[in-house]
Parts: C-alpha cells; structure tokens; sequence
C-alpha cells in the first residue's frame, strides 16, 4: 500500500516542501530510504523502527520504500522522523490514511521510545511553510516558544509519535499554541557588563555611544590593560532595542545553527559574537558540509568582535571584506549555494605595535619599526576602507578608578535608542537601516554640510594628514553625532567631533 | 698606453676596500700614480694592504679595465666625485677626518659645498625624539641650512623628511653602496633624497651594508658639517659614533636633553655631562654659529580661539593634558571638546600626542 505525509527540509535558512512517500509491498523485511539523504536521515529507519514499535504498532514485515521528494534534492537532518514514521504506519494501514488533501505539515525527531525531539530551524522552515500557503503544523513540543511567533497559522506542539496518532483521530481535543508578541527584552534588563563599571575613558566611551547609534564598525587601539575588550563587552548593553524584523531574521539564522536558548523562542536581544583569532575562514563565513552559518551570519543585526585583530590570519580578515561591503554572504558550494545575511557592526580590539606599549607612558616599547609596519600592515587598506572609526583607548590612572560614579548604559542606550530612531524615520524604504549603511546618493541628500564645515574639513586634510577615503566615513560618523544631538543638519560642532575619531590616517 | 687621470686614479683606491686610516698612511707614502705603477708591475707595497686588497688592486691596475669599469656607474645613475676634483669639499679634506678617496653621489653635488648641519639620533626613537627631529629638520632650513643625516629609520629619516616636506636642502650619507639600498622601509625616501637632495657615500654602488659601514660612514656625516645635533640616542646608540667622530674633528656637538628616566635619551643626557652643548631651540644654534635667516619672515596670524577653544588653550598652557583630565577641568561634555580640540588642532594651537594626550604647540 502508497501512502504520503507532508513535510519540510532546510536549505539554509530558507524551507522547502518535501513529500514523504512510503510503498509496502512483498518482498524480503527490509527498509530502504532514497532521495539523496544524508547520514542523519538513513539512520532515521533504526530510530522509526524502534519508535513505532514502542508506541504500540507493530513495524512492517514486508519491504518498505521510503522516497523523500523531491528526490534529487539534498536533504539533512533528522527532522523528517516524524513524517516518515506516519508514513509507514500509514502505508501498513495501521492508522487511516491522511487524505492528500489535508494541508498538515510534520516535523519531529523521533527518540526511540516514540517521543518527539525539537528539531533545529523550526522558525525559518515555518515562516517558509506558511508563505508558500501552508497553514497547519504539528511540530515537537519544545519547539512551541519558537514557533509562537508565526502568525496566521495553527501550531500543534506534541510530546510523542502516539499524542500525534490521537490528535489525527481527534483532532478537535488539541489547541494550537497561543500566539506571542514580540517585545524587545533589552528594558530593565540588567547586563553583567554595564559602562557605570567604566572608570575614565570618556573619549572611547563617547565614540562607543557614536558607534551604537549610526552602527559603525570601530576599531579600538591601545596598550594592553586600557580597558579594550572592557569596552567593547560592554557594547551591548548600549545596543538599541531590536525591531520586531531584524529579531526574525536572526532567530532565523539561530534556530537553524541550534543556539536559541532553551524557553525563549526568539533572539530579543542583539547577538554579541567574539570568536577567538585561531577562527577558521570557514567558521567565520559559514560553510563545511552542511553549509551553516558562519560568525558573521550569527552576529547579524548584532556585533561580531575580533579582540587583536593583527592576530587573526589575513585570509579570515580578507573574507570579512565583501560581507561588511554586501552585508550577506553566498556560500557556494558544489552541490548548492545557500545565501545567509550577514548584517554586522565589526568591533575590534588591537595593540598599537606587537609588544603593545608605543607610546604609553608606561613602559618603554622595544619593537623595531619594521616589526610595527609588519604588524600594521596585516590590516589590508581595504579593510580598513570599511572601519568608520579608529580610536585610542588610554591607560586608566588610579584617580580615574577612585573617580565619581559614570553614567550608566540606561542613560546611554536611550540616548542611542533615539538616534536610531531618527534614521529609521528616515531611511524608510531605502533599504538601509543606519548610517553606516548610507551610500554615496544618500549621503548627497543626508549629509550636506556648511560652508563652514566644508572648510574645516578642507584644512583638516591638510593639517592632520587625513586621507581621501576618510572623507567619507568622516561624513558619516557627523551625520550620527548629529542624530545624536537630535539635529536635522549637520553642524560644524559635529564635523570637528567627527574628524578626531581617525586616529590611524593620521600616521 | 694611455695614460691614467688622477680623476681615475682616485676611482680606482676607492675600489679598494682597505680601511679609510690606513688608506691615509698609504697615501702619505706614495701618491696615486706611484702606488698604480707599482701594484701593475705586482711590486711590494710594503706590509699596508693585505692579499686580497692587493688583488683587488691588481685586477684593475689596467688602465683599459679600469675605464670600462668607470663607465660601468652610468648603469646604476651613479656619479663620482675624487678627491682630487674641484668640488670635493675642503672640509672633508682635513686629516683627523680621514677622507674617502672620492665620492659616489646621485643628485645635486653643489650641496656638498653649501652650510650643512648633522641631525641623528637612535632608530628606535620615540614621539619626542621623532617631534624634535621634525621641528630642528624643518626650523633649520628657513637658515637655508642643508639638513645631513644618514637616512637609518628612526630620527635620520624623520630629519631628511621634515627637511624635504619644508622645502629645503638635504644630504643623506649611506652606509652602503648605491646599488644595495637598506633599510628597504626607506626606499622611497631615498629616491626622493636622489631627485630633491644629494646621496652620496664613498663604497661603489654594488657594496653591501656591513657591520663596519655605518660606522665608518659616520665620519663622513660629522665631516661634512660645521656642528652636529644628536636628537634622541640611547647609550650604545650608533649616534654617539658621530659624536665622538665630531670632536675629533671638532666639530660642534650639540645634544637634546631628555628626561632621565627615559633610557633612549641616557645617550644624549650622557653627551652634556660631558660638555656638549644643551640644545633647547634653534635659536641655539644660530646664535653659536651667527647664521642668518635667509626665509622671508611670514607674519604669523594670531591665534583665533573662540571661547571654549580659549578655555581649554589656557587649561594646556602649563603642560600637556590627557583628555580626561581635560574633561574635568573645562566642564566640557566628552562631545564638546573633542569638537573643540580637533578645532584647535586645525588652528594649528596645539598638537595630539600619543595615548589620548595634548599640548600647546610651540
């Protein structure tokens, strides 16, 4: 007997519909799995076989043929247990066949005895599911935080293969999961790393602010112990308040590499991800065999920090170029190409020569200027091209430590919050979503200066060595301290506080 | 047979490579023509040159090879300059200087005749050496003094870069020949010096850089000028060569202080210990040597500060400041005075130093 059960595969972090077709017929006990899966899905049949059996049901005698369609599609993972033991039990007409015209999608991982597992990329698979007219779902239970939030759909979340056999029989006794709302979970959220816990340093604290509210990729200079990696964790308790969108697409990204976090469903707050500079190229673009997302997908929306940047090997800084330029990454491989976006604020950390100490005045630096050009000059120009900001952060005496208490990162993040939400306002419908984003037609509408303005930076050039392509991100970098300052055009206040946030073209 | 020029004569000593005081003691024995004379009917020169300086010699005492050698420096852009020339510097040709048999130069050689002053100092300098470089470079040439220095990294270069980007006149003496450039990081500077300046060094143009080049050079830098300022110099620095070099050919030796708790001015505090001259401003030096100010005064046009800029001047005028500190003298936002500062700094009023400092500019 034929039988047939809907279900979807994940193609990065986009679903597509696969048809599970199982025919029993005559022949030697057996099993056979086609359709070009992978190990996880040839294993399914010891995991179905157990599972069936210990829900009561009795596994087939006969020989099975299980087809995942479309067959010359690659499929992986082990979300299609369910399906296919439905399949199966169907086919031996051991429950009453699901009529073709049922639009009911099942996903599940069978544990062996008959229990649902959660499955990775529920969300993704969902949302892709529902537009293509998909409205029905059972799903394991442990994945109903995530799937909260699709809307206009019927969510059934159960606990194992026999709840799903008596919600087919008696569907009118089950309710769909409760929709939820998004809210941005950052409100009176306490962060373990709070800028009221930074002494000092108001230079790099007001260029952290800057950096948060136009999203500017910064780079932070200085002798070790100036408080570099403090800053730059302290970054995301000043991030602004995630939309309800950009949640979506990095929940996305999430649940398909598994990180949600048990119980939340949904990435509320801005993902902060500080690889270690032994990164891979691959672990930093995604890739590998099954094509997941990289650091860079995994940061997106968020920050992606690189702690001593001259570290990392210059093939994993040379990737990171067309990402911070495309702001999504295709990663192509011989049998697909999956396209992760790839929207984040680069944040790094590095010492201003390799023993760290040029120019401190606490301790004399013993490297030779060929060691400094050989350390710097692993920072390609083109890299640098896409950095809007380079400051140095200073050694923090003892009088700043025992200094008065700073401002904490509530009073920051509402300043930021605003700024933010100004250029939203603005850029609506330009495709972008901050400053750093704005290309050179924008830039021409947005970010016109005064005569007066336009002077200082002309002098600037000349005086403090600035180069051509700072021009640029030094418009930029105004255009934020203006919203900041709640400001309609940029100000010359806003110029002369722009320019001192390039501390590199000035060697 | 033709007969050899005292021109050529002086080029073929300097192919050799015997050390520049016993070159001096050969010559007092023979003169140029004797000693080719002699070398070519492979006579004894009595014990001054080893084996293998007497080989040398010996393959271009011919007067054939050795022309076609001379023209051979075309190839490299390479010119020379013989001792015997008219445009070999007289100063260089005093004794305790122990002149190189001649020159290879690329650029304007009429430099060499022109008042030049020595700065140098150690490689690895740091801001304050590299500012003084700068500012004595640049000040010196409105005296329309010719800036010498032995383009090393470190202040030697800062020195020509600072001389250049004023607009002035400057000698780099190399340590190597023409054709074997070093430090590479130089590079640039170097072809800039041949086209704007002079290089010159007495090794043909294939010598390598060696351990004993730089110091032999060094007496050629002190020769070369009336006086010579060590910048920035550490104790074992290379610089205090040319010091030593400079008294003994009593020179002038001028030295910049620095704080004694800084290791790379142990050289210099060393120096004015032991009687050279302190040098706090330019001024100092003119007056010793009575130069006169060739450059068209410009009058400067008085500072412009607005307000804030004023406030925060006179917080600076007692010394330099971190920005903090700033923060919480001026009763400025963090926002405010960076705007003011970089303003400031446009104005030309005060300089960004290091780790986030500033000061007035002087």
């Amino acid at each position: 007997m034929f039988a047939k059960v809907k279900c979807f595969g994940l193609s990065g972090i986009d679903g597509f519909k696969v048809m599970v077709e199982t025919d029993v017929r005559s022949g030697l006990p057996g099993t056979e799995l086609v359709g070009l899966p992978d190990t996880s899905i040839k294993e399914a049949k010891e995991r179905v076989r157990s599972a069936i059996k210990n829900s009561g049901f009795s596994y087939a005698s006969q020989h099975v043929t299980v087809n995942l369609a479309p067959a010359d599609t690659k499929k992986e993972g082990s979300l299609f247990d369910l399906a296919i033991a439905l399949a199966i039990l169907c086919a031996t007409e051991q429950i009453p066949l699901i009529p073709a015209s049922d639009g009911t999608v099942f996903i599940g991982e069978l544990s062996l005895d008959g229990y649902l597992r959660p499955v990775r990329g529920i969300l993704p698979l969902l949302i892709s599911a529902a537009a293509k007219g998909f409205k029905r779902f059972v799903i394991p239970s442990q994945n109903a935080a995530e799937a909260a939030f699709i809307r206009g759909a019927d969510v059934f979340a159960l606990d194992s293969l026999s709840e799903v056999i008596s919600f087919l029989s008696a569907p009118q006794g089950y309710t769909p999961v409760p929709p939820r709302e998004f809210s941005a979970a950052q409100q009176g959220r306490r962060f373990k790393e709070d800028f009221m816990y930074i002494k000092g340093q108001s230079f790099a604290r007001r260029a952290m602010e800057i950096a948060a509210a136009g999203g500017h990729n910064i780079l932070l200079i200085g002798p070790p112990g100036s408080g570099k990696t403090m800053l730059a964790k302290c970054l995301p308790s000043i991030l602004p308040d995630m939309t309800a969108e950009e949640a979506m697409e990095t929940t996305k990204i999430h649940s398909v590499a598994g990180l949600l976090p048990a119980g939340e469903g949904i990435v509320t707050t801005r993902p902060f991800r500080a690889p270690h500079h032994t990164a891979s190229q691959i672990s930093i673009t995604g890739g590998g065999a099954k094509a997941t997302p990289g650091e860079i997908s995994l940061a997106h929306n968020g920050v992606l920090f690189l702690d001593e940047l001259p570290e990392y090997t210059r093939q994993v800084l040379e990737v990171l170029r067309q990402p911070l330029e495309n702001k999504s990454i295709l990663i192509s491989r011989a049998s697909r190409a999956v396209h992760y976006p790839a929207d984040f604020m680069l944040v790094s950390g590095m010492n201003p020569c390799p023993c760290g100490f040029q120019g401190s005045s606490v301790k004399q630096c013993g490297c030779t200027p060929a060691q400094i050009n050989k350390y710097t000059a692993k920072l390609s120009g083109p890299l640098l091209d896409r950095i809007d900001m380079h400051i140095e952060a200073e050694n923090v005496s003892y009088d700043d430590i025992k200094g008065a208490q700073s401002e904490g990162s509530d009073v920051i993040r509402a300043r930021v919050n605003a700024a933010r939400q100004l250029q939203s306002v603005r850029y609506a419908h330009t495709g972008i979503t901050n400053n750093a984003g704005l290309d050179s037609e924008l830039m021409e509408k947005h970010c016109a200066l005064d005569e007066k303005s336009e002077m200082l930076i002309r002098k600037a050039f000349d005086k403090l060595g600035l180069s051509v392509r700072a021009y640029t991100r030094v418009l930029k970098v105004a255009r934020t301290i203006a919203d900041l300052a709640a400001s309609e055009s940029i100000q010359f206040a806003h110029v002369s506080e722009a320019l001192s946030y390039r501390c590199l073209d000035r060697r | 047979m033709k007969e050899v020029s005292v021109h050529h004569l002086y080029y073929w000593l300097s192919l050799c490579r015997v050390s520049p005081i016993r070159m001096a003691k050969l010559l007092e024995i023979y003169a140029p023509h004797e000693l080719f004379e002699r070398v070519k009917k492979d006579e004894k020169i009595g014990a001054l040159t080893g084996e293998a300086q007497h080989a040398l010699l010996k393959e271009y005492a011919d007067a054939d090879k050795l022309y076609a050698s001379y023209d051979g420096l075309h190839k490299h852009g390479v010119q020379f300059l013989a001792f015997s020339d008219d445009a070999f510097p007289q100063r260089l040709k005093q004794r305790e200087v122990c002149p190189p048999s001649g020159l290879y130069y690329k650029g304007d050689i009429s430099l060499l005749n022109t008042t030049c002053l020595a700065i140098v100092g150690m490689r690895r300098c740091s801001h304050y050496g590299k500012e003084n470089a700068f500012k004595f470079a640049s000040e010196l040439t409105d005296y329309n003094i010719t800036v010498v220095s032995g383009l090393a990294t470190g202040i030697d270069a800062f020195a020509h870069e600072a001389a250049l980007k004023a607009g002035g006149k400057t000698i780099a003496v190399l340590g190597m020949g023409h054709a074997n450039f070093y430090p590479a990081d130089n590079q640039k500077l170097y072809q800039r010096i041949c086209a704007e300046g002079l290089t010159v060094g007495e090794y043909p143009p294939q010598t390598a850089a060696a351990k004993y080049t730089f110091p032999e050079r060094n007496r050629i830098i002190s020769g070369l000028c009336d006086g010579v300022i060590i910048v920035e110099a550490a104790v074992s620095s290379g610089a205090l060569i040319t010091a030593d070099r400079a008294l003994e050919q009593g020179r002038e030796v001028f030295a910049v202080p620095g704080p004694i708790t800084s290791p790379k001015s142990a050289g210099t505090n060393a120096l004015i210990q032991k009687g050279a001259s302190l040098l706090s401003g330019t001024q100092d030096i003119i007056n010793y040597f009575s130069y006169k100010n060739t450059k068209i005064p410009s009058i400067l046009p008085a500072l412009q500060l607005d307000f804030y800029e004023q406030k925060v001047y006179n917080l600076l005028v007692s010394g330099e400041s971190g920005f903090d500190e700033l923060i919480e003298n001026s009763n400025l936002t963090a926002s405010e005075l960076l705007g003011v500062l970089t303003s400031m700094e446009v104005k030309d009023a005060i300089v960004r130093l290091p780790n986030n400092k500033y000061r007035v500019r002087n």
